[in-house]
């Protein structure tokens, strides 16, 4: 029997979706509306699929962000909301009351070893009418022999009663249309990643919304029921960060916008429009994806002769605030899609689906924000211009680059060094490479045929904006090279192109 | 989704990269050369196309998210 003083502080549940509904709920939210909330049932059935059997309840949990909302909104109500939350863990063990007040008591490497292999996240539940799943952090599935890649994941260390537990993973919670509505909770998601990579701040959604608004609307602040596209950027802004928009159009490389940001493990907010709701825009943040084994029109096409190894990704991972944490979207052929109003003909469709497979709402994306460290100035369409120039240049001196791909993401100086040294020490230029200063972020497009490397591309990214950023060029193949340059120069000349926009570009691409 | 863009690119690569680029004696002919420099002009004009079709235009800045 557990110590009776203890007991009020924390409770210990076989988990069951009933008893899931009943500790999500509040006062003003019982357990017959909590199951009603799709995202509540989502969390059931993303639970029920990761094998949870105990929930483990932390009855007075103070939660940072709920506690900004509380300040920025609750506390100056009338009726008088708590500030206090309720946390549940969930392990994929089974634990009793008296098991687990065992387990707290004393410390033992068996035991907190266990509880970590079989932890499987938490969730905040607020004391509010209607936005109860707060906080939320939940493990990833593992691959199970499907390739699913959780880029924009991090580690949290989670302390339970004093037993240190760590997730890797990035926090979901329900829209709040009182202090924070969809586009808030997206930035509040990417901001907790772009925090770990580059050492801002990552604040609560009530100040997100309030630095949003420090462009004005004509309209209330609070209650938030929207944010426009500036308002967002500005939000973003105020983490010190900037942000990147990559706008969306028949003739956008999305999944490889998507792929190339990710890779670097920042999270992606797509913001579009949901089938059904054209006057209403939402935001998603992406922070994963599943790779097929075919390239797939559907995903991307070839845009101006460049075909994308992201063109495989079979699905993407995204924290839907209508939905839940790396709820599944897929990439549909949009030319069956006909959305009213707004865009008649959307040039990509991301059909989402249920932890069943059946699908969901779809959404058609018209514009991705991704936050950034300032000196990242070079947008990956850019990169991607200057790959179609590539491929372009290959057939009008006739050299067949028919079959080659291209893989390409932002990357830290240092990764990129560190891969060179150990991928490829056979390499001419190898010590050049490693010794010679580069810029910090960079751009790294390699140059595939068939899943062999040819080269990398290195663009600059801190370069100057419609400049050459092609800084280096690392050739595993330098017969490739070769031919292009003998042909290139057999057919136009050894200084064809010496005056024209890109002659800085193809000087270093065949230096 | 991208024909439009993917005709002009095949367009362009008939137009420049035929297999008769070279003379019997292995030098470009004229029209070989003209071809390949027209291609290049195209390359360029294809590439500002690309670019200015991304820019980000002040009414999808004000885009309202709400859902």
């Amino acid at each position: 029997m557990a110590d009776p003083a203890a007991a009020k502080w924390f409770e210990v549940w076989p988990f069951e979706e009933g008893r899931l509904y009943s500790l999500l709920a509040n006062d003003y939210a019982p357990p017959q509306r909590v199951a009603t909330f799709k995202q509540a049932r989502y969390l059931a059935g993303y639970l029920t699929r990761k094998g949870a059997r105990s929930i483990v309840v932390e009855n007075e949990y103070i939660d940072r962000d709920y506690l900004e909302d509380f300040e920025a909104y609750y506390v100056r109500c009338f009726e008088r909301y708590n500030s206090r939350c309720r946390r549940l863990h969930f392990f994929s063990t089974e634990l009793s009351a008296d098991d687990f007040e065992g387990r707290v008591r004393r410390f033992d490497e068996a035991s907190d070893g266990l509880l970590q292999s079989t932890y499987l996240g938490f969730v905040v539940a607020r004391p509010l009418p209607e936005p109860i799943v707060g906080r939320t952090l939940l493990k990833t599935f593992d691959p199970e022999g499907y390739e699913r890649r959780y880029r924009a994941v991090r580690e949290y260390e989670v302390s339970l009663f004093g037993i240190d537990l760590r997730l890797d993973s990035l926090p979901f919670q329900q829209q709040d249309s009182v202090v924070a509505a969809c586009a808030t909770v997206a930035l509040w998601t990417a901001f907790h990643k772009a925090a770990d990579i580059f050492d801002t701040v990552a604040p609560g959604p009530a100040r997100i919304t309030n630095a949003a608004n420090t462009i004005r609307p004509p309209k209330r602040i609070m209650p938030s029921r929207d944010l426009s596209i500036a308002q967002m950027c500005e939000a973003v802004r105020a983490t010190g960060l900037e942000p990147q928009v990559e706008r969306v159009t028949h003739t956008t490389p999305l999944a490889s916008i998507i792929y190339g940001y990710l890779e670097f493990g920042l999270p992606v907010v797509l913001c579009g429009y949901i089938d059904g709701q054209e006057s209403k825009g939402h935001a998603v943040a992406v922070t994963g994806y599943a790779m097929s084994k075919a390239y797939s029109n559907t995903t991307e096409s070839n845009i101006r002769g460049v075909r994308s190894e992201a063109s495989m990704m079979e699905r993407l991972y995204v924290h839907d605030d209508n939905v839940g944490p790396f709820a599944r979207m897929r990439f549909e052929d949009p030319s069956g899609f006909a959305l009213s109003g707004s865009i008649p003909t959307p040039p990509f469709v991301l059909q989402g689906y249920d932890l069943n497979g059946l699908p969901e709402h779809s959404f058609s994306p018209l514009l991705a924000l991704v936050p950034v460290y300032g000196k990242i100035r070079i947008a990956f369409t850019e990169v991607h211009a200057w790959l179609g120039t590539v491929m372009t240049f290959a057939r009008v001196v006739g050299v067949d680059f028919s079959d080659v791909t291209w893989d390409v993401a932002l990357a830290k100086t240092g990764e990129i060094k560190s891969e060179v040294r150990r991928r490829t020490p056979d390499v001419a230029d190898v010590l050049d490479v490693l010794v010679t200063p580069q810029p910090r972020f960079i751009w790294r497009a390699k140059m595939l045929r068939g899943g062999r490397r040819i080269a990398d591309l290195l663009f600059d990214a801190t370069a100057v904006s419609r400049s050459n950023p092609l800084f280096r060029v690392v050739w595993h193949d330098s017969g490739v090279k070769d031919e292009l340059k003998g042909r290139s120069e057999a057919l136009l000349g050894p200084d064809a192109q010496k005056a024209d926009p890109g002659g800085a570009f193809f000087a270093t691409f065949l230096k | 989704m991208n024909e439009e863009m993917s005709a002009r690119d095949r367009a362009e690569a008939r137009a420049t990269s035929r297999p008769e680029n070279e003379t019997t004696s292995g030098q470009p002919d004229a029209q070989a050369r003209a071809r390949a420099v027209a291609g290049i002009a195209a390359m360029y004009r294809s590439m500002d196309e690309f670019l200015a079709a991304h820019v980000v235009t002040q009414d999808l800045l004000e885009t309202k998210i709400s859902v």
